[in-house]
């Protein structure tokens, strides 16, 4: 383990979506979120990926991921604005404040406040009548807390846009949902690790488990980079989505992971897109580059069979299972969902005597 | 529509019995069953050396929602009682109660009780050897006692005298089944326990004890009688003491 490794050991939610207080400690390396649909699992990536941040466009971003908020936003009232944030708050109660607080191994504390700040500004909305429109904005802020070091940014409208500014320094966390547009962004990334001799590691991982590509590259497709693979027998090189969803989510992880030495990866759904036969290898493989770089992994499933197949991948040795938690998360009618860590070789066990760990 | 079953265990009760095997789970869900005894949660394991895996996920399962109050082991003492007691002594989790005897509770706080309990029980005459088919072998014999009859001599022609306790109660029981139910020769114990197959009463005056500390179960573990024989002495004491009025 190198020095400058984060790893979150500890983190505290409050009032944040289905969370009202959650205070966790006894978290591992590897940390495999499970529950039934609507639980919260998704809830928890999202409250640590908000954290790592420093924009409240990372809150927009999550939006989207949920398949909200793709069409143009009506902000001319202030129950449309208050509307984009409401469910970030437990029960919808926008009076109190949420908070995600994270403690890593190297830096300590760190935390995001999410509250509205009251302000006495009217907005009036031009080409209408100002009294009939006015409304009171008291716009939200986003305060994070590194380090000792408070930054803070409001989602301001300006000009019938939303404006907010990049606040502080960013933790290396990264997120990977099956709902994300992949291409660009990755490409980029991709782009940056090539560009400085880096990418060597994710076309190694790739190679491992399928043979027939030889290589990735960037290549300009309507003005847009596209990631392509160069597929032994083609002719041409393919762009990397039309091979396979599946090889395409492999290389977004092991591009993130490659990029974030030191880091944090969340994936939601980690089994999402992978072909079972293929999940043992790169299940091993991501296990294995993120001890290679350093990274401490969060990720959700449904997947008994990818459960199955992570007993016997990442439990292969005493260290991977001292390295290793499931989170089990229950839902509780009216209430946050009850949590139960279970460790490493007592879900090794519950799989070898079939349990139901999900 | 229904939501589809998990063919996965999920411990959702307050009290479990796991048994060293799907025939120890059988039993006791129809002695339950024939006895009216409720509330019990009742698993089996694949054989004595199992239950430490099983325990060790129990354990790591057990969180806020579990209400796990308490777990019975039952294990068979064949010939060597004292050390498959140690056996399945050893296999409870580091943190959990460890009952120093057969048929005495204990418990660590904030864990479950852990009782265990050694077959035969109760004792077959002087003897504490033997297993689960040698206590079925006492409720079977007298209903089947003319195929029980044939198969003395079997026994004696085959020379099983000089068997172990064990296998003896095991071949006879299966002989004894075999022989009893025509229409499947090799159905094992789990099915022929079923009721409905009278081959083995569960109702038989032997299995009283064993219903009896079910039925009485949380009662003992809410007293301060650490032995099942403490908590009896104390309930006839109890009972012969004359009410005041």
């Amino acid at each position: 383990m190198q020095s400058g490794y984060l790893m979150i050991s500890h983190f505290a939610i409050k009032n944040f979506r289905c969370f009202r207080q959650w205070d966790q400690t006894g978290l591992k390396r590897f940390n495999f979120i499970v529950g039934e649909s609507g639980v919260g699992k998704t809830a928890l990536l999202e409250a640590l990926f908000l954290a790592g941040a420093n924009s409240p466009e990372i809150w927009f971003r999550l939006r989207r991921w949920r398949g909200l908020g793709e069409g143009p936003m009506q902000m001319n009232y202030r129950e449309n604005y208050e509307a984009v944030f409401r469910d970030l708050f437990y029960q919808y109660d926008q009076r109190a404040k949420a908070a995600v607080t994270i403690w890593d191994i190297s830096e300590g504390k760190r935390e995001v406040e999410i509250f509205y700040e009251h302000l006495d500004v009217y907005t009036l909305p031009l080409g209408e009548t100002g009294e009939r429109n006015a409304f009171t904005v008291n716009p939200i802020v986003f305060k994070w807390d590194s380090k000792n070091k408070i930054s803070r940014s409001t989602v301001e409208i300006r000009d019938g846009n939303l404006r907010m500014s990049v606040a502080g320094d960013i933790y290396p966390i990264v997120m990977i949902s099956p709902r994300m547009p992949s291409s660009r962004e990755y490409a980029q990334f991709y782009s940056n690790l090539s560009r400085t001799r880096k990418a060597t590691p994710v076309l190694e991982a790739v190679k491992s488990i399928f043979e027939e590509i030889q290589a990735i590259s960037l290549e300009m497709v309507a003005g847009e980079p596209v990631l392509h693979v160069d597929v032994n027998g083609l002719n041409e090189l393919i762009p990397l989505g039309d091979l396979s969803g599946g090889i395409e989510k492999f290389v977004d992880v092991v591009v993130s992971i490659v990029m974030n030495r030191g880091g944090v990866i969340l994936i939601d759904e980690i089994e999402s897109g992978f072909y079972y036969k293929n999940t043992p290898k790169l299940l091993n493989t991501i296990v294995a580059l993120c001890d290679r770089f350093d990274v401490q992994l969060f990720a959700s499933t449904h997947s008994y069979e990818f459960l199955q197949m992570l007993s016997t991948a990442i439990m292969g040795s005493e260290r991977t299972a001292k390295d290793f938690c499931l989170i089990r998360l229950e839902k509780e009618k009216g209430h946050q969902p009850l949590v139960t860590i279970i460790p490493g070789d007592s879900y090794a066990a519950a799989m070898q005597e079939n349990f139901e760990v999900r | 529509m229904p939501p589809l079953p998990s063919r996965n265990i999920e411990i959702t009760g307050e009290r479990l019995i796991v048994g060293e095997g799907v025939s120890d789970a059988a039993f006791f869900k129809f002695l339950c069953q024939e006895r009216a005894i409720n509330g019990f949660e009742i698993h089996g394991v694949s054989g004595n050396s199992s239950f430490g895996n099983f325990l060790k996920a129990a354990k790591g399962l057990t969180g806020n929602k579990n209400k796990l109050k308490s777990i019975i082991l039952v294990a068979d003492n064949d010939e060597t009682p004292d050390a498959s007691f140690k056996n399945v002594r050893s296999q409870i989790p580091d943190g959990w109660g460890h009952p120093n005897q057969p048929l005495e509770k204990a418990q660590r706080p904030d864990t479950p009780f852990i009782v265990i309990i050694m077959f035969p029980f109760p004792r077959i005459g002087a003897s504490s050897h033997g297993c689960l088919e040698s206590m079925l072998l006492q409720a079977a014999q007298p209903t089947l006692a003319a195929q029980t009859a044939c198969l003395e001599t079997f026994c004696a022609c085959i020379g099983t005298t000089a068997w172990n306790i064990t296998a003896r109660d095991k071949m006879r029981l299966q002989c004894l089944m075999s022989a009893s139910f025509p229409e499947d020769p090799n159905a094992g114990i789990q099915y022929s326990l079923r009721p409905d197959r009278g081959l083995i009463p569960l109702t038989h005056a032997y299995f009283n004890e064993l219903a009896d500390l079910l039925t009485n179960f949380d009662t003992w573990m809410s007293s301060n009688h650490v032995s099942w024989d403490a908590w009896k002495t104390a309930r006839a004491a109890a009972a012969a003491t004359p009410r005041a009025g």
